[in-house]
């Protein structure tokens, strides 16, 4: 529930305030998105695993973030542009696992319906 | 153990409400993120790295076209700088076409003499019938047919040159009388003058009707008219 509320008034705030950023660091910033995606489903999963720790989730999510954003860059400085894959692959592998985690705990447990 | 369970209960309702505000908190960013590349990637659709084949093939044409233009001008400024260098030839040249013309305006008025081939016709007229008009229609007719210079018994032919008869019948050019036969002396192209007072019905034909007249047209090689 809260998840959502807060995906929703982000997206109203991103349509609202039209951050203006160059079309080159569109790069870095998708791979951003797709680390920061990575991180919040790992937090949904650490929540579901009862594991979760808020300091943890925080500071990974914008380590991620950032981290994502930097190999794109580092790449693009070195010439070595598939490192822009490399994060890629990292963060999407990553995200299919939490999502494929969170499925199972889903199905597997009636504990989140209880809830 | 109930007391345990509950604790754990309480434990977990307050992990939970952190957990999920933490969670919201980054939602809210990744709302944000998601949007803001989403529009950007918006924008890029509507430039160039998005454009389809043909439209990129347009636009690659279209510089083309761009380039070609300017290469042209470059090439229009190119050829205007060479004109400017080479204007002291042009002067130079402009200067030699000018004497050139003052060469010719000078042969005109008779003020050189010229030497070349030419055309010499000798006209008999033993009755006289011929009158300063039969004379000034031969230098006109030779002079439309491209003479450069005419002289009638060594009085060179120029604009100012009178044709008079005197009231004897005689002819009178530039108040010299002149007597038959008439030495016509042109210098121009030889094949062509000859052609010219020989033509059916031309010069020769009409003045040959006259009793007594007569022509002798001789092509030469090298002919001398001094100045008037």
């Amino acid at each position: 529930m809260w998840p959502l509320v807060g995906l929703l008034i982000g997206i109203a705030l991103g349509l609202f305030l039209k951050i203006p950023i160059p079309p080159i660091y569109a790069k870095y910033l998708g791979v951003a998105t797709l680390a920061a995606l990575d991180s919040a489903f790992g937090g949904i999963r650490a929540s579901l695993e009862k594991e979760f720790n808020d300091k943890l989730f925080i500071s990974g999510f914008f380590s991620n973030t950032i981290l994502a954003a930097f190999i794109v860059y580092m790449g693009d400085r070195l010439g070595v542009e598939p490192l822009y894959y490399a994060a890629i692959v990292a963060f999407g592998v990553r995200l299919f696992q939490n999502i494929a985690a969170i499925r199972r705990i889903f199905f597997e447990s009636k504990r989140w319906g209880k809830e | 153990m109930k007391d345990i369970f509950h604790l754990h209960d309480v434990y977990d309702r307050l992990q939970l409400r952190r957990m999920q505000v933490a969670i919201a908190i980054i939602c809210v960013i990744i709302g944000m993120l998601l949007v803001t590349q989403l529009q950007i990637q918006g924008s890029i659709s509507e430039k160039l790295q998005q454009e389809s084949k043909q439209d990129l093939g347009e636009i690659i044409r279209d510089l083309d076209i761009e380039v070609r233009a300017l290469q042209g001008e470059e090439r229009d400024l190119r050829m205007r700088l060479l004109k400017y260098q080479n204007a002291a030839e042009n002067q130079q040249s402009i200067l030699n076409e000018a004497a050139h013309n003052l060469e010719n305006l000078k042969i005109f008025a008779g003020l050189i003499g010229v030497k070349g081939e030419g055309v010499k016709v000798i006209i008999g007229d033993e009755y006289r019938f011929l009158n300063c008009y039969d004379l000034m229609d031969v230098a006109n007719e030779l002079k439309a047919g491209g003479a450069e210079v005419i002289s009638i018994n060594e009085i060179r032919i120029t604009a100012k040159t009178s044709f008079v008869n005197d009231s004897e019948g005689q002819v009178v050019i530039n108040g010299r009388k002149v007597t038959s036969p008439f030495t016509i002396k042109t210098i121009g192209d030889s094949e062509t003058l000859s052609q010219v007072v020989g033509l059916l019905g031309g010069i020769q034909h009409a003045l040959t009707s006259y009793e007594g007249v007569t022509f002798e047209v001789t092509k030469m090689e090298n002919l001398e008219i001094p100045q008037a």
